[in-house]
C-alpha cells in the first residue's frame, strides 16, 4: 500500500492534507487515518456493550441465558447490555468570507476547497472541512446518523442527517463545492437547521467565531431550547492567534471592513488580550448553555478535532443510558 | 561653542533625518494586508495605537538624536577660545596703563605692579595666538592707540615692553571702542584681551555700563581678591600747638574691610614732613566695628613755622577711588598783630597792654605778639597776619575796616575789644558789619552795678574747649562793670561766655574763611575784673590758638594725583619731602606732567594773574599715596560684572595648542558617553514597548 507506514498523525496533518488536490481524496485520506488511528479504540465496531449478570426470571428471553455460566454454576443467569444508541450529528461549518483566512502556504494548482484555491493557503474554511468530513466518516462508522451543512449569511449547502453508505459521499461533495463569502450569521443558519430537525442531535458548528458574539448566543439559546447538544470548535489560523507579524500597513477585513492602519509590533499585547477576552467570551456563553468551546490552531493536526468529538461523544451515550 | 570638523556636525544633523526618511519609506512601502479578526483588530488600536505612536515617536527622536550626538561627536565640538587658537585672529590688546595700574598686583606678588601682571597677561595671549594672526595695541590711558595698523605678535609683544603707566586716570571704556573699530576694520575674526587689575580707579566710573562690542572681549582680570588690609579714610589736626604747647594731635580714622570682624588693632604712624620725625599709635578695631580712630601726638620744633602731616598703615589700601582730596591746615609764622597807639600813660592799663602781656606772660614764652597802630592799616599791611586784635576799633577809618574785612574773609582771625574811653567816633556799625548780619552793638555802654557776675555754666565753644574742665572754676571770681550790648541771631553770633543776665561777654562768628571773636567788656579794671583773674591768660592764648584752628585757610591735600587747584604751574618739594628735590610740572588742566611722582609735600606755584584768595592760601599740596605703594580697593564682582556687561573669565590662559584637542576630546567623550545613554534609553524604551512572546492558545 502507498500508505503503508505512516502514522495517522502523519494523515492528519494540514501539510499533508494540503497536498491531497481532490477534496474526496483528502476526505478519503482524513477518514483513513481516523480508522487507523482508532484501530485499537475499544469502541471500535462495538454498537452494544455487555453491562452486567441477572438473575433470569420468568418471562425473561432465554437469548440472553449466559451458557458458560449456568453449565459452571447450575444456575441461570440473564446477559444485560447497554441500550444502542444511534447519536444524530449536524455539522455546520462556516463559509463566510473570514474563513478564507490562512497563513500556510501549498502547493499551487493542487485544487482544494475555494478558500484554497483562492487565497493559495490553508485556510481556516479547509481546516474545518477537513475536520468536518473526517467527523462525520467517524460517525458514520459509528452508525451515527449525519448531516453537514455550510452556511454563512444563511444555509449554503446542506445535506440530511443519514446514516447510509452514500451519505459520506455526498458530505464530501457539499463541503468541497460551496464557496466563501458574506458574514456568518449563526442564529440564521441554526434556525434553518432547526426547522428541518425532529429528533436531539448533536450540532458541531466549525467557525472562527469572530463575528457579533450576540449572533452565537441567539443561536446557542436556540439548541438548548430545543434540547439539543453543541460542539464549538473554533478554527483560528496560527497568525491570528499570535500574531507573528512585524509591520507596520494597512490591514483589510475580509467581510468588507473598513481598511486600518496598524503597527502589529505596538499593538500585539493588546490584540493577544483582545482575543483572550473574545474567545473567554464565547466559552463563557457556550458553559452557560451546558456546551464547550475547544479553539484549534489551523496548523495543527486535526486529530484533536475527532478526539474532542470522540470524548463528547462516549459523553453523551453514557449520559442518555444513563 | 563650534567645531573643529563642522561638516562632519552637518553630516551628523543630516543623518539625523535617515531614521525619519527610513521611517517613511517603509510606511508607504507596506502593501494592504488582508485580515480575517478585523474587530479584534480594531479594539485594539483602539486601545493602545495612540499611546504607541507617542512612544514610537519617542523611540524616532531618540534615534535622531543619537545620529546627532555620534555626529556632533565625531565633528569634535570645541570653545570658541579654544578654536581661536587654531585659526588666525586679529586680537585688539587693551592694556590697562592708568595710575591705579602702579599698585601693586597682588600682596603676593611684592614688586609687581598691576600694570606689570596686565602686561604679562598680555604678551601671554599673544604667545598663545596661532600662526598669521595680527595684533593691535593700545592703552586706557595717555596714548591709547599704539598700533596704526594691526601688527605680527612679536612686534606687539615689542611695543608692550616699551609701555609704561601714566599718572593719568584709566579711559576703558573709550580704549575698548577704539580696538573694536579697529577689529571692524578687519576681514579676520577679532577678539579683544582687556587686561586690567580692575580698581576703582581703573574702570570708568561715570559709564554704567560697558558698551557691547562686535569682536569677542576676553577679560584678563590681573587684580588681587585678597581684601584684607585696611584704609586711612581722614585724618585731621586736632589742636593747634606749635606756638604754644610745642605738640600737634592727630586723629587719624582707619577702616577696614566689612568681612573683617574681629578685635584687631593697626599701627598707624604719622610723620611730619617737614622734620621727618614719626610718632606711632595704634588704630583699634573692637569685635565687629569696621572704623577706629588713632590718635597720635607730635612734638613739633616751634622754630618751623609750616608743618604737614603724613599719616601711613602698613599696606594701605587706598579707599574708594583714586582721585581724592582733603584739607589740611597751616599755621601762621606771623606774629599776633595788636592793633592800638603806643601809650605808656595809662594808668590801669590799656586793653593792648593787658592782652599783650597774656599773650606772653613771660618773656620769650608764649604767642609772639606786635604793636600797630590802627591808622597805619593801609592797603596789603595786613598780608600774612592770621591773628589780629582790634583793641581801638575807634581809631580804625574806613580802609582800616576795609582792610581788616578783607583779611578776615581771605582766612584771618580778628579779635575786637571795645574802647575804654569814650569817642564819638562811631565805630560801632562797622563792627557789626564784620561781626555779621543782622548783628548790632548799641552805641551806649551799659553800667552795671552791681557789676555783672558770669554764668557757672558756660556754653561749650571751640574756643574754649580746651579750659572747658576747669571754667566754671575760673569765670567765678570774674565780674563785669561796663559792658557794650551786642545783639544778633544766634545763627550768626555763637556766645563763648556769658553773664549772669544771659546777656554775651564774649561771641564768635565766622566771616568768609576767617573767624570774628569779640569782647563786649574791655579787659581793663574799669570796666571788668577779666584782666586781672586767672581766666585771662589762658582765654586771651586759647582764642587766638583754637581760633586759627578754626580758619578754613588750610592748603589743599591732593591724595593719588587729583586735579591741583587752579592756576597751579609746578609743585616744588618743600623740605621732608620723601624723594628728590626736582619740581613737578602741571599743565593747564591740572594733572602732573610725567610719570614720575614724588610724594610728599608740595609748595603749589601759581601762574601770575590767578585770584588773590587762591594767592593767599598757603597752596601746600600733598602728593601723599604713592601709587606703587598703596593697595587699591577692588571693585567687587557684581558691580564690576553690571559694568562690563559681562562675567570675568578666569584670568590664565591654556596656551598650549593641544589644548584645543583635549578640550575638543572632552567634549566628545561627553558627547559619546550622552549617545551612550540615549542607546540605553532606546533599548529600555524598545524593550517596554515590545510584546512578550504570544503564548500558545
Amino acid at each position: 500500500m502507498a500508505n503503508q507506514g505512516l502514522r495517522a498523525e502523519q494523515y492528519l496533518s494540514p501539510e499533508t492534507l494540503a497536498q491531497l488536490a481532490p477534496f474526496e481524496l483528502r476526505a478519503k485520506m482524513v477518514a483513513d487515518g481516523v480508522m487507523n488511528g482508532m484501530h485499537q479504540s475499544p469502541l471500535q465496531g462495538m454498537a452494544v456493550e455487555f453491562a452486567a449478570h441477572r438473575q433470569y426470571s420468568a418471562g425473561d428471553s432465554i437469548r440472553h441465558l449466559d451458557w458458560k455460566v449456568f453449565g459452571r454454576s447450575d444456575k441461570l443467569y440473564v446477559k444485560e447490555y447497554r441500550q444502542e444508541t444511534n447519536l444524530d450529528v449536524m455539522i455546520l461549518v462556516d463559509g463566510s468570507a473570514s474563513m478564507s483566512f490562512g497563513t500556510l502556504g501549498v502547493k499551487q494548482g493542487w485544487g482544494g476547497t475555494d478558500a484554497t484555491r483562492r487565497r493559495g493557503a490553508w485556510t481556516k474554511f479547509d481546516h474545518a472541512t477537513a475536520s468536518a468530513a473526517a467527523l462525520a466518516f467517524l460517525c458514520l462508522s459509528q452508525r451515527d446518523r449525519v448531516g453537514v451543512a455550510v452556511g454563512a449569511d444563511g444555509l449554503r449547502g446542506a445535506v440530511r442527517k443519514s446514516a447510509t453508505r452514500d451519505q459520506w459521499r455526498s458530505i464530501v461533495r457539499c463541503l468541497s463545492s460551496e464557496p466563501v463569502e458574506a458574514r456568518f450569521s449563526p442564529a440564521a443558519c441554526i434556525n434553518q437547521l432547526l426547522a428541518q430537525t425532529s429528533h436531539r442531535t448533536l450540532f458541531v458548528i466549525l467557525s472562527d467565531f469572530l463575528g457579533d458574539p450576540e449572533g452565537l448566543r441567539s443561536a446557542l439559546a436556540r439548541l438548548r431550547h430545543r434540547g439539543h447538544d453543541a460542539m464549538l470548535l473554533a478554527m483560528l489560523d496560527h497568525r491570528e492567534l499570535t500574531l507573528d507579524l512585524d509591520v507596520e500597513a494597512p490591514f483589510i477585513g475580509l467581510e468588507g471592513e473598513d481598511a486600518l492602519d496598524v503597527d502589529t509590533r505596538t499593538i500585539r499585547k493588546a490584540y493577544l488580550a483582545e482575543l483572550q477576552r473574545h474567545l473567554q467570551g464565547i466559552d463563557r456563553q457556550a458553559r452557560a448553555f451546558g456546551y464547550d468551546l475547544q479553539v484549534f490552531d489551523t496548523h495543527e493536526s486535526v486529530g484533536p478535532v475527532l478526539a474532542a468529538l470522540l470524548s463528547r461523544r462516549e459523553g453523551m451515550v453514557a449520559g442518555g443510558r444513563r | 561653542m563650534t567645531f573643529i570638523s563642522p561638516w562632519l556636525a552637518v553630516a551628523g544633523a543630516a543623518a539625523m533625518a535617515l531614521p525619519i526618511l527610513i521611517h517613511l519609506f517603509l510606511r508607504r512601502r507596506q502593501k494592504p494586508i488582508e485580515w480575517a479578526a478585523m474587530e479584534l483588530l480594531r479594539r485594539a488600536v483602539q486601545q493602545s495605537q495612540r499611546a504607541r505612536r507617542v512612544e514610537r515617536w519617542m523611540l524616532l527622536v531618540l534615534r535622531c538624536l543619537l545620529l546627532l550626538l555620534v555626529g556632533l561627536a565625531i565633528a569634535r565640538p570645541a570653545t570658541m577660545s579654544t578654536i581661536a587658537q587654531n585659526q588666525p585672529v586679529v586680537l585688539g590688546i587693551v592694556l590697562d596703563n592708568g595710575v591705579a595700574s602702579r599698585a601693586a598686583a597682588s600682596p603676593a606678588t611684592p614688586g609687581q605692579s598691576a600694570f606689570d601682571a596686565a602686561r604679562a597677561a598680555c604678551i601671554e595671549s599673544i604667545r598663545a595666538l596661532p600662526g598669521g594672526s595680527l595684533v593691535h595695541v593700545l592703552t586706557t590711558s595717555g596714548t591709547i592707540e599704539h598700533t596704526s595698523e594691526a601688527v605680527d605678535p612679536d612686534r606687539a609683544v615689542a611695543i608692550l615692553g616699551t609701555l609704561a603707566p601714566t599718572n593719568e586716570p584709566s579711559r576703558v571704556r573709550e580704549a575698548v571702542d577704539r580696538a573694536d573699530d579697529a577689529l571692524r576694520r578687519t576681514t579676520m575674526p577679532g577678539r579683544i584681551v582687556l587686561a586690567s587689575s580692575f580698581s576703582r580707579g581703573a574702570i570708568d566710573t561715570e559709564a554704567q555700563v560697558l558698551p557691547a562690542t562686535k569682536a569677542t572681549l576676553e577679560i584678563r582680570d590681573v587684580g588681587s581678591d585678597d581684601q584684607g588690609t585696611a584704609a586711612i579714610v581722614s585724618m585731621v589736626q586736632r589742636t593747634l600747638g606749635p606756638q604754644s604747647t610745642g605738640s600737634v594731635t592727630v586723629d587719624v580714622t582707619v577702616t577696614r574691610p566689612s568681612h573683617e570682624q574681629a578685635r584687631r588693632s593697626i599701627p598707624v604712624t604719622v610723620t611730619d614732613v617737614m622734620t621727618d620725625r614719626s610718632t606711632k599709635a595704634d588704630a583699634v578695631f573692637v569685635e565687629g566695628s569696621q572704623r577706629a580712630v588713632a590718635t597720635v601726638t607730635l612734638v613739633v620744633d616751634p622754630s618751623v613755622t609750616e608743618h604737614g602731616w603724613l599719616a601711613s598703615i602698613p599696606a594701605d589700601r587706598q579707599p574708594a577711588d583714586d582721585l581724592r582730596s582733603a584739607t589740611i591746615s597751616t599755621l601762621s609764622a606771623d606774629p599776633v598783630l595788636v592793633l592800638d597807639r603806643e601809650r605808656l600813660d595809662v594808668d590801669e592799663g590799656s586793653s593792648a597792654q593787658w592782652i599783650e602781656r597774656a599773650l606772653e606772660p613771660v618773656a620769650g614764652m608764649g604767642l609772639p605778639h606786635r604793636r600797630m597802630d590802627p591808622s597805619e592799616v593801609r592797603t596789603g599791611a595786613l598780608k600774612g597776619s592770621t591773628a589780629i586784635i582790634i583793641c581801638r576799633p575807634e581809631l580804625l577809618d574806613a580802609t582800616g575796616w576795609a582792610e581788616c574785612t578783607a583779611a578776615c574773609e581771605s582766612g584771618a582771625l580778628l579779635v575786637v575789644v571795645p574802647p575804654t574811653e569814650d569817642t564819638f567816633v562811631e565805630w560801632q556799625d562797622p563792627c557789626a558789619a564784620l561781626l555779621g548780619p543782622g548783628v548790632t552793638i548799641r552805641r551806649e555802654v551799659m553800667d552795671h552795678d552791681p557789676p555783672r557776675r558770669l554764668q557757672p555754666q558756660q556754653p561749650a565753644s571751640p574756643i574754649t574747649q580746651l579750659i572747658a574742665s576747669e571754667l566754671t572754676d575760673l569765670v567765678a571770681p570774674v565780674e563785669v562793670s561796663r559792658s557794650v550790648v551786642i545783639d544778633g541771631p544766634s545763627t550768626t553770633l555763637s556766645p563763648i561766655l556769658t553773664m549772669a543776665d544771659g546777656s554775651p561777654l564774649m561771641v564768635l562768628s565766622t566771616r568768609g574763611r576767617g573767624v570774628v571773636v569779640m569782647l563786649a567788656s574791655a579787659p581793663v579794671p574799669s570796666w571788668s575784673t577779666l584782666a586781672t583773674k586767672p581766666i585771662f591768660v589762658p582765654l586771651v592764648q586759647e582764642t587766638i590758638r583754637q581760633g586759627e584752628v578754626l580758619l578754613d585757610a588750610g592748603g589743599s591735600v591732593t591724595i593719588g594725583l587729583g586735579r591741583l587747584p587752579e592756576g597751579t604751574t609746578e609743585l616744588r618739594p618743600v623740605r621732608g619731602s620723601t624723594t628728590g628735590e626736582a619740581s613737578l610740572t602741571v599743565d593747564p588742566s591740572g594733572m602732573i606732567v610725567g610719570d614720575e611722582v614724588q610724594p610728599g609735600i608740595m609748595q603749589a606755584i601759581q601762574a601770575q594773574g590767578t585770584s588773590a584768595e587762591s594767592l593767599r592760601s598757603p597752596s601746600l599740596v600733598a602728593l601723599n599715596v604713592d601709587p606703587a605703594a598703596c593697595d587699591p580697593q577692588r571693585n567687587d564682582a557684581a558691580r564690576l560684572t553690571a559694568w562690563l556687561n559681562q562675567t570675568i573669565t578666569a584670568p590664565t590662559v591654556e596656551a598650549s595648542t593641544d589644548t584645543t584637542a583635549r578640550s575638543s576630546t572632552r567634549a566628545s567623550v561627553w558627547l559619546l558617553l550622552a549617545a551612550a545613554v540615549v542607546i540605553l534609553a532606546e533599548t529600555l524604551l524598545g524593550r517596554m514597548f515590545s510584546v512578550p512572546e504570544p503564548s500558545s492558545t
